[in-house]
Order: C-alpha cells, then sequence, then structure tokens
C-alpha cells in the first residue's frame, strides 16, 4: 500500500508538484495492476548484451545554437536567478 | 501501383507542377484541418520554397527521387530545425530545434514537401490523442470517435488524405493503433533499422519512429528512404541495408503464419471475425495458418508499462526550463522553480507516468518491479525467437476495439489500460510490426490487422500485407 508519505517522498525525486490525493489513488491503483507473476518463468542469466557503439568525441553543436532556447542566458552561459 | 510513384510519375511528365500538387494540399489542410486537428502547425512557406526547387529541377532535367515534390506529414516530437517542436505539451511550446531529426533529414534531402507539424498526444503518452495540450484529432471516418494515438495527427492526416504520408513514433503501439483506428497502414520497425537521432524521448529502448501511408506500397517507399545506419544513433544497427519495394509482389504461398491465441481472444466479436476472415484470405493465398498459445504475450502489458514509464522518468528529467522550454512564473528557490513549473506544465496523464516510474525505480521497488520487467523481458525475446523459427509471421488484431467515442476513454480506465494489449509485445521485443486494414465493423469504423515479423524481416511483413492489400481489393469492397 503506497502512502500520503510515500507520494510526497517520490513527488520531490520527481522534481514534481503534484494532486498528492489523486496520485495516491492512481499509484495504488497501478501498483497492482503491474504485479507480475514470475514463479513460472525460466530467469537463468541469457547473456545480457549492449547494443551501445563505443563512444567517439565529435565537434560540439555551436554555443549560440545551445543557448538559443535558454529563457536567459549571459556571456555565453545559462543564465538563472541567485 | 503506389499513389507516391503514380505522382512521382506526373510529376516527371510534367502533367502537374509540385507546387499545383502542394497548393492542392495545403488548400485541403486550410479546409479540412480545423474539423480534424491533424495538423498543430502548417508549414505553407516551407513547402512552397521546397516544392519551387522541385520544379525548377524538373524544368532542368535534373534526377528526382521518388519522394520528391511529395506532401509529406511529421509527429511534432520529430525535431525540425527552425520550426517549432512542441511534443503537444506546454512545457515545449516555442521550442525551436536547432537540428533535425536523421528521418526528417533524410526525406529533406530527397525533397519531400513538409506541410506540417502533426498532433499526438503529450509526450507519445495516451491512446486517443486527447492528452495532447491543442486538443484531440478527429477520426476522419466518423468525427465522434478519435483517431487514436498517441500518433492520432499523423494518422488522421493520411487517412484523410491530408498527406500522402506522415511519420509518427511507436513506443507502444502508437503507429499502429491510429492507422487502425483511421483506416491507413502503420508500420513500426525493428528496434535499430530506423535512427531515433532528434526523435524526442519517452522511453527510448522501447521508441521507434514508424511510417504511415495510404498503401502498403508508398509505406515501403518511405521506409526505404529513413532506414539504414546513422551513427549519430548509437542503437542504430551498421549492418542493416533495407530494400523492401523489390519484395512486395513476391508470391507468399507456403508461407507460415502464427496466431497467438491469447491476443485473438482479447478482441471484440466484430474484430475477432473480421480477422478471422482475413485468415481465411492468407489461406486462399496459399499460406499456412496455425494458432498457438504465448501466455507471456498478456503478461507482456505490466511489464511495458513499468519500463515505459520508468525510462520515461529518467527521459523527462530534463524539462528543468533551464536550457529549453516554458518556466513557471513565480518561484523562490531553483528547486521550487523546477518543480513548479513542471507541476504547472505537464498535463496530467504525463505526471502519472513521471510518478510510476519514479515509483518503480524507486528503493524498495525497483527488483518488485523494474527488475522482474526486464527479466521477463529477455523471456520474451527469447520466446520470440522460438516461435520465429516455426512460423514466419505472426497474425494478431491490432487492437482489441475499434475507435473509442471522444472522451470515452477518461471513464474507462480497462480498456485505456488494454489498449495496447496487442501492440507492446514487438516493442518490447524489438520486433517489426504492420497495421492494415481489414474491414469495417456495424460503426463503420475501420478494424486492424497486424503482421509482427522476426527483426529485420520488414521485407516479409510488407510482401503480407501487400499481397493481403490486393486480395482484399479497394476499399469499397471492403
Amino acid at each position: 500500500m503506497i502512502t500520503e508519505n510515500d507520494v510526497k517522498r517520490l513527488a520531490t525525486l520527481a522534481k514534481l508538484e503534484v494532486d498528492e490525493k489523486e496520485m495516491l489513488i492512481y499509484l495504488n491503483e497501478m501498483q497492482s495492476k503491474l504485479m507480475i507473476d514470475c514463479s513460472d518463468y525460466d530467469f537463468a542469466d541469457r547473456g545480457v548484451f549492449c547494443p551501445l557503439r563505443e563512444d567517439k568525441v565529435l565537434p560540439s553543436m555551436p554555443r549560440e545554437d545551445a543557448l538559443s532556447n535558454a529563457i536567459h542566458s549571459e556571456n555565453g552561459f545559462f543564465k538563472l536567478r541567485k | 501501383m503506389g499513389k507516391i510513384l503514380k505522382l512521382h510519375q506526373m510529376l516527371l511528365r510534367k502533367e502537374i507542377s509540385a507546387k499545383e500538387l502542394t497548393e492542392s494540399y495545403i488548400a485541403k489542410v486550410n479546409n479540412e484541418n480545423p474539423a480534424l486537428n491533424a495538423y498543430v502547425r502548417v508549414t505553407e512557406e516551407k513547402a512552397l520554397t521546397t516544392a519551387d526547387i522541385i520544379d525548377r529541377k524538373i524544368a532542368g532535367g535534373l534526377t528526382l527521387d521518388l519522394l520528391s515534390g511529395i506532401p509529406m506529414a511529421l509527429k511534432d516530437n520529430i525535431s525540425t530545425k527552425g520550426i517549432e517542436t512542441s511534443c503537444c505539451s506546454k512545457i515545449l511550446e516555442g521550442y525551436v530545434p536547432v537540428y533535425d531529426a536523421t528521418t526528417w533529414h533524410r526525406l529533406d534531402e530527397k525533397g519531400a514537401v513538409l506541410l506540417g507539424k502533426t498532433n499526438m498526444d503529450e509526450f507519445a503518452m495516451g491512446c486517443t490523442c486527447e492528452t495532447s495540450v491543442f486538443g484531440a484529432s478527429r477520426n476522419p471516418q466518423n468525427t465522434g470517435f478519435v483517431a487514436g494515438g498517441s500518433s492520432g495527427g499523423s494518422a488522421t492526416a493520411v487517412a484523410a488524405d491530408l498527406a500522402l504520408f506522415s511519420l509518427g513514433s511507436d513506443t507502444g503501439g502508437s503507429v499502429r493503433q491510429p492507422a487502425s483506428f483511421c483506416g491507413c497502414v502503420g508500420l513500426k520497425p525493428t528496434y535499430g533499422a530506423v535512427s531515433r537521432y532528434g526523435l524526442i524521448a519517452y522511453a527510448s529502448s522501447l521508441d521507434t519512429v514508424g511510417v504511415m501511408a495510404q498503401n502498403v506500397e508508398d509505406t515501403a517507399v518511405v521506409f526505404d528512404s529513413i532506414s539504414g545506419f546513422d551513427p549519430m544513433d548509437s542503437t542504430s544497427q551498421a549492418d542493416y541495408v533495407p530494400c523492401t519495394v523489390d519484395s512486395l509482389e513476391k508470391s507468399i504461398k507456403g508461407r507460415k503464419i502464427g496466431v497467438p491465441k491469447e491476443l485473438l481472444e482479447k478482441a471484440d466479436p466484430e474484430v475477432k471475425a473480421l480477422l478471422l476472415k482475413s485468415l481465411e484470405k492468407y489461406e486462399n493465398l496459399g499460406c499456412f495458418v496455425e494458432f498457438f498459445s504465448m501466455p507471456n504475450l498478456i503478461t507482456a502489458l505490466p511489464a511495458y508499462y513499468i519500463i515505459a514509464c520508468a525510462e520515461a522518468s529518467s527521459n523527462l528529467g530534463r524539462y528543468d526550463s533551464v536550457r529549453f522550454g516554458n518556466r513557471a512564473e513565480s518561484f523562490e528557490s531553483i528547486h521550487q522553480m523546477i518543480c513548479k513549473t513542471r507541476g504547472e506544465m505537464f498535463g496530467n496523464e504525463v505526471k502519472k507516468r513521471i510518478m510510476l516510474g519514479t515509483f518503480v525505480l524507486s528503493d524498495g521497488y525497483y527488483d518488485k518491479y523494474y527488475a522482474k520487467a526486464q527479466r521477463l523481458r529477455q523471456c520474451l525475446m527469447a520466446e520470440f525467437e522460438k516461435v520465429f523459427a516455426k512460423y514466419d509471421v505472426l497474425i494478431t488484431p491490432t487492437s482489441p476495439k475499434t475507435a473509442f467515442k471522444i472522451g470515452q476513454i477518461q471513464n474507462d480506465k480497462e480498456a485505456s489500460f488494454n489498449a495496447d494489449v496487442c501492440t507492446v509485445c514487438a516493442n518490447l521485443a524489438g520486433l517489426p510490426a504492420l497495421s492494415l486494414d481489414c474491414g469495417k465493423d456495424e460503426k463503420g469504423l475501420p478494424v486492424g490487422l497486424q503482421i509482427i515479423g522476426n527483426r529485420f524481416r520488414e521485407s516479409l511483413i510488407l510482401n503480407m500485407a501487400r499481397q493481403f492489400e490486393i486480395a482484399r481489393g479497394t476499399e469499397s469492397e471492403l
């Protein structure tokens, strides 16, 4: 059972303001729907592989492009209020 | 012959100019979009500029690609340099990408004419297009019904002939289900066959860019144009060279079709009846049809929700209003700025999925949910390997139901939860799958048939679809 405190903790982790009452009902409903009964399955190691290629260093996006969608920027940096 | 090839030949013979073709589509969009809400942004200027370039190429006798001058649309989560891309969310309102998605870049280079960006569920989270900040797209077959989702606008645009083809994204069925609801073709490629670079992420291990078109041949032409290795996508497959168009007309005699009973039983009686009728058509074409059991296909649904939401909670962490996106007006600290912005700018469905994803990854619940889901995913992939040793393709309904009425799903949590039950397995296993119209229900709404193939067997599923399309006949005969 997910409690009101759990919802508060999850909202803090997710950095999200939510309607806590609504979220409490939703998460408790989903919690039971998402239970997976694994008793019949063979979970032997199936040799997990990583599909990612090796990283290569390439030129970056121009600084002005990177800043073009920021609400505030100054001297080539993102600017935030203190 | 597909519509794209026909128009290509007309352009070459100068029976129509690219400008005339583009203008006719823009006029249609301006006329019909207010009722259908397929497009959230029309890029008229860009479209006419491209058309003009194509006409000059034709006049100069230069080589033309099949897609040159062909009017098309892009889902609003596919990045377009210099053109707003908002994922139909308030948080990305006004966001203008500084680079093109590879899929769009490839189409743009070929001279495809972008008519605009299409409607979608916010951040592709939904199955009706109703979570869009712009409101739902309407089903062109009956505007009282939804277009499906999340690529609802892309499906509506194609089915209403407001574009010759469109691109959408498919994380759990978001290309195939709206294609099924609206009555067009929808192809979700193998994971790694089409670049995800520039596709705004929902769940990265499940996301694919897919094609929607008015017939199978057009779908194949577009798929061949956008697929293939891309060094900008770290999960792109280096050794895959797609060429599906050449295989479309091959005989499918002797092909083995597997039908998983569990997904057939999930379908409404009308959907099931049409699917069985379609299987008879395949038998008449010389295919062998066999029903078999695969219980894990049902367990795939909770595993999908867990994995998709977990990845979404991580991917959507980037929306902090610092580098891009909207920001709340008042706040007292940086932490509050982020929490308040996300609380005010994300819609309810997005907030629910972020919270659910945070929950299944959180301390004490990770092993109970996320780890189990990932292991189940591995089991599913292993099972599919065995299944495809026996069958060439699988056939299922695309959706257990036909299109919902506008607003219906908000009061029907079960239907909402189960909407993707037939489609998520292909995403979890990275398989290619296609939805094709196989008839209409009593309400006159289209029913989709899903063909699932083994990894990188797009040629085969498009061949199977094309042969069905010929046997099925034209729409008037459905």
